[in-house]
């Protein structure tokens, strides 16, 4: 395997909060390859955007260690830190938030160009014109307001001044979650464009598996701060066997295809990260653990996340894909 | 179609405008529709597209500078445009239930739950108290709220997202509505919590035979439990179908585009995303002819030039607005 750009070892985790301490990832292990889009996909709740936040170092973990091209980003000096830190950028949900109202747009993406001095003064105005060309955007706008623009202008807006800092890793944040539909598709496409021409390394968000299904070469499942299943884009999507995975798929409706069945629907809400159920912190939701007749060995014990290439969290992951067919209602 | 029985609800040729500086914006344009008892009818369209405007129009809460230019609302048989305003709030309070997107926002943080179900309950129906009490815990219970009479006393914020959804729920039926809004219902919530909530719908549609307007920008949400979809584009209706047909062979090539846009799991990976290019129209000066047409990838001159009606398709009941697919068009399915 070759060396990742960024790795998580074992990384944990937690905030103290009123009702008391939540551990909102625990314990999570992976690496992300040069190149590679891993997709993480959760709930809310599920820890998916504290593990990118934790990866990004923007927030600080509790046990274990964040590597960056091999070295603990935990032990690298200020002035060594911020050289790193211009090379991981994120495209955060809400592109009106992360815009200030009161700079034009090709200011605002002249900003990193300059604060990084990644070119000369005299060089920034042509490569912020590249940047709009790069993102679709027509170079005449660079005047505008981040208020004049439409919801999917301004999120190519983000997405040009992450990428004018020249990053080598980007976080995409449910990039497309605020967007109109038609505008999704255009978004996703520019990334999926940019990934491919740039040869950048993304860490996708999505809170469904169907968005992430044509840029992500690998997935990772969370449920309530734990990776439950990791693998390839073909073993999420042609061989899942977490339940939870299992019933995330069924869960989405399948609107091409004539045999709109049954679906697996999960009961209840996401429990509380503050004090999480016992054993498979998903026993309380599980399907097949209801269809076991409830094995004491899901309310006991933590299944490991097994497997060497995919892998699962599961104590019965071997029956659960056989099982799925007979639980969809 | 004369043994079909009349719809419970019958919108007929509805405009709704709203002023604004220099001007108005038709944001409902002329919008034809029926639902009949027990029958779940999605409205889908992006933002801008009047869906939630139509859906507001039907209730009454057409608010200033907004107000219906012209048109009919039949609920039985009955016309609520022009209808003084005392007479609309009895139709609304006994007829009507509207679920709103955002749960938070519809509900007093500083009220219990159960008093929210009691206030609605004796001020449309008269019960007394503990009547209304019984009836509200009732309603909690048959949307699937654990330990009802309990959560009676709860706050909002103790609920999470799928459970205020679900009281929001309660709230519209426990009057026992004849039709039911649902405005975007599942929009803030989570993948396994929305089909849920969909599923809650369905149920209570069926159970009691109320009438569903489903409003939601997701074709994906509105394939789960539609009957018949009217999709929206620009105040205007462009397509309307059974769900299934809609899904298996759009007719207009905004409903195309927009399907083509939904993530599907069934779908190609190595496939590149393929988008409806441009932006939503500008709603204070839309386009003269086609509103699509600036979008469109089959536009021609004639689309440019003249704006095209809504017209029958095959199957009789199936209708779009597109000159490219209607009969002699040049578009092929």
């Amino acid at each position: 395997m070759s060396p990742s750009l960024i790795e998580a070892q074992d990384v944990s985790v937690r905030f103290n909060t009123p009702q008391g301490r939540l551990t909102a990832i625990k314990s999570v292990t992976l690496g992300i390859e040069r190149g590679e889009c891993l997709g993480v996909v959760g709930e809310s709740g599920s820890g998916k955007s504290t593990l990118a936040r934790a990866l990004l170092g923007l927030t600080p973990v509790a046990r274990g260690k964040i590597l960056y091209n091999g070295v603990d980003i935990s032990k690298m000096s200020p002035r060594a830190w911020r050289r790193t830190r211009r090379r991981l950028q994120i495209v955060f949900q809400d592109p009106l938030s992360a815009l200030n109202p009161r700079l034009r747009a090709g200011e605002a993406i002249a900003e990193p160009i300059r604060v990084h001095r990644l070119r000369e003064r005299r060089g920034v105005p042509q490569r912020v014109g590249e940047l709009f060309d790069q993102v679709g955007l027509s170079r005449r706008m660079a005047d505008r307001f981040p208020h004049e623009f439409s919801g999917g202008q301004q999120q190519r807006i983000v997405i040009a001044r992450a990428l004018a800092a020249e990053p080598e890793f980007m976080v995409c944040d449910e990039p497309t979650s605020s967007l109109d539909v038609s505008i999704q598709a255009q978004v996703l496409g520019l990334i999926q464009d940019l990934q491919r021409q740039l040869n950048v390394t993304l860490l996708f968000i999505a809170h469904a598996l169907p968005v992430i299904r044509r840029l992500a070469g690998r997935v990772a499942v969370m449920y309530l701060g734990r990776v439950v299943e990791m693998g390839s884009r073909d073993d999420i999507y042609s061989r899942p066997s977490h339940p939870y995975t299992l019933a995330l798929l069924s869960a989405f409706p399948a609107t091409k295809r004539a045999d709109n069945t049954g679906h697996i629907v999960l009961r209840g809400d996401l429990p509380s990260p503050i004090g999480p159920p016992s054993g498979c912190a998903f026993h309380t939701r599980c399907w097949l653990y209801e269809m076991l007749g409830r094995p004491e060995v899901c309310r006991v014990v933590e299944p490991p996340l097994a497997g060497s290439v995919s892998a699962v969290a599961c104590h019965f992951a071997q029956d659960a894909r056989a099982a799925s067919g007979t639980a969809a209602s | 179609m004369n043994s079909m029985p009349a719809p419970l609800l019958s919108v007929q040729d509805l405009t709704t405008v709203f002023r604004i500086r220099g001007g108005s914006v038709t944001a409902v344009d002329r919008v034809s529709f029926d639902i009949h008892v027990g029958q779940i009818v999605g409205l889908v369209g992006e933002s801008g597209s009047g869906k939630s405007a139509t859906a507001l129009s039907i209730a009454g809460l057409i608010e200033r500078p907004g107000f219906i230019l012209s048109g009919r609302i039949l609920l039985d048989g009955k016309d609520l445009v022009g209808l003084p305003e005392s007479e609309l709030t009895h139709v609304r309070g006994r007829q009507i239930g509207y679920v709103f997107q955002d749960s938070m926002s519809s509900l007093n943080p500083t009220m219990r739950i159960g008093d929210h179900l009691v206030e609605v309950v004796r001020h449309h129906l008269g019960l007394r108290r503990r009547d209304a009490y019984n009836r509200a815990v009732a309603a909690l219970m048959e949307v699937g709220i654990p330990r009802a009479s309990e959560r009676m006393s709860s706050y909002p914020h103790e609920f999470s997202g799928g459970m205020r959804q679900r009281t929001m729920l309660a709230m519209a039926m426990v009057i026992k509505p004849k039709l039911l809004i649902a405005d975007e219902p599942t929009t803030a919530l989570d993948v396994t919590i929305q089909a849920q909530i969909l599923d809650l719908i369905k149920d209570l549609a069926q159970k009691h035979g109320t009438a569903v307007l489903l409003i939601t920008h997701d074709l994906a949400v509105a394939s789960q439990i539609c009957d018949f979809i009217h999709v929206m584009y620009a105040g205007q209706i462009v397509e309307s179908a059974p769900s299934q047909l809609l899904f298996d062979r759009p007719e207009s090539p905004y409903t195309e585009g927009l399907l083509r846009c939904l993530p599907d799991i069934a779908d190609d990976p190595d496939e590149r995303f393929r988008a409806i290019e441009g932006t939503p129209v500008d709603m204070a000066s839309p386009p003269a002819g086609c509103r699509f047409a600036p979008r469109c990838e089959y536009a021609r001159e004639i689309c440019v030039q003249s704006a095209p009606r809504l017209s029958p398709r095959s199957p009789a009941e199936r209708m779009a607005r597109c000159w490219a697919s209607e009969k002699g068009g040049w578009r092929v399915a």
